[in-house]
């Protein structure tokens, strides 16, 4: 079995284990403490529902498909590995097969998927039965270089300028491009314009959670705009070093880059989100009440 | 520094606004030169339409409270806590009693005085009146 093909099935491997169990363990667990030191008894605000709905239950069935859904990436992934060793799979040496690895990734992430949706259908069930008639509002401006070092954000902007002009000198005279060279920077400028405006949302945006302390809205402020600038500069990378693999035409290598890409860009994300915004540090009394509060 | 609103409250939003920039001002709680959350930003985090922002920093400005840069953002007038005293609401009191005072020594009616005032300030000249 030559190395790369040895590589590419030990990150392949990585991939399964990072994203399909490691951190969705670390996520259900930081879930279940929730749920089990601020229970809907105490905290309702918390889990806004309709008068006879057992929040408990919902919030517990969720977790439950959410690991029944993570599992099953598991083993498509692990189903995938067994048919590679089992046929002898070697990467192509002329690329494009990196398409495997984010169709694979692709499956992993409907767990996520399927936990933002139910995070943002109780952000807006929070909203709907909210009752409070009081309005609180920090009076001061919220500016990008409170949450993000000047650094990191001067990093993504060089390494996207760098990428750019190594992209389109790497593609020879503007007048020998190909369609595809214009189709990829259109999406890749439209993705970066789209981070910047997502950016500005997490900083200017509206108010999701209608009870959250003034202190945890900037911190999940900071976690957002870091994750956005820190996928940036990530991203920027692995479009450098992707061009780098075509320009060297070692294409072979791009399923192994790909992988390793989004593990280290998904595991960021979490460690910052796990980091950043300790649940033990969450102010979770503005969740206090009864029942009749919803 | 935090602001609060109350949407229950038959004080408007805007005018809650602004009575509480101004507390800040005078409390000290802001100082001339601080910046002050964008339009949208404030609109965003009190859950209210941006237009009632626009019009408390619009009425803010007029009385010269705060002061918008272009680009960099509203900012605390240097002048803020002076100008924070001053009411407007009880200086258009006064300059329309005087001028009702005036009215009334000259003969006018109070009711002659009432239609008049509603005219001018519908912007209706004398003539368009009398046509």
């Amino acid at each position: 079995m030559a190395i790369t093909t040895l590589i590419l099935y030990l990150a392949f491997l990585s991939q399964i284990f990072l994203l399909s169990f490691y951190y969705p363990s670390r996520f259900i667990k930081r879930a279940r403490y929730v749920i089990e030191t601020y229970p809907p008894t105490d905290y309702p605000k918390l889990y806004p529902s309709s008068f006879g709905y057992d929040s408990k239950a919902a919030y517990t069935s969720g977790l439950t498909s959410y690991k029944v859904m993570n599992g099953i990436a598991i083993l498509v992934g692990l189903g995938l590995l067994t048919w590679a060793i089992y046929t002898g799979y070697t990467p192509s040496p002329t690329g494009g097969e990196e398409v495997i690895i984010v169709g694979y990734l692709f499956v992993q992430s409907f767990p996520h998927i399927r936990a933002e949706i139910a995070a943002y259908q109780q952000l807006k069930a929070m909203q709907y039965f909210d009752k409070s008639t009081k309005r609180v509002a920090e009076l001061a401006p919220r500016k990008l270089f409170d949450f993000v070092s000047p650094i990191a954000v001067l990093a993504a902007a060089v390494l996207f300028v760098s990428w750019l002009m190594f992209f389109i000198s790497s593609e020879g005279s503007i007048t020998e491009w190909q369609d595809n060279v214009y189709i990829s920077l259109t999406i890749l400028i439209a993705v970066h314009v789209g981070y910047i405006f997502a950016i500005r949302q997490a900083l200017h945006g509206k108010k999701q959670d209608p009870h959250q302390a003034t202190k945890d809205q900037l911190g999940a402020i900071e976690t957002k705009v870091k994750m956005y600038v820190y996928s940036l500069i990530f991203m920027n990378l692995f479009l450098l070093l992707n061009t780098a693999i075509e320009i060297s035409g070692h294409e072979v290598l791009d399923p192994i880059a790909t992988t390793i890409y989004f593990q280290v860009l998904v595991g960021c994300i979490m460690e910052l989100l796990f980091r950043t915004h300790k649940v033990e540090t969450i102010d979770y009394e503005v969740y206090r009440g009864t029942s009749s509060q919803q | 520094m935090q602001i609060m609103i109350d949407i229950d409250s038959n004080t408007p939003m805007f005018a809650q606004l602004i009575e509480q920039i101004k507390k800040a001002v005078q409390t000290d709680s802001i100082k001339p030169g601080d910046g002050l959350p964008s339009i949208r930003q404030l609109a965003n985090d009190l859950n209210v339409n941006n237009k009632t922002v626009a019009k408390a920093y619009q009425l803010l400005e007029r009385d010269n409270v705060i002061q918008t840069k272009g680009y960099r953002g509203t900012f605390v007038h240097p002048d803020a806590k002076a100008n924070c005293s001053f009411d407007l609401n009880a200086w258009v009191f006064e300059k329309l009693s005087e001028t009702i005072e005036t009215l009334r020594k000259a003969g006018a009616t109070d009711s002659e005085i009432r239609i008049a005032f509603g005219d001018v300030i519908n912007n209706r000249t004398f003539k368009e009146k009398e046509a």
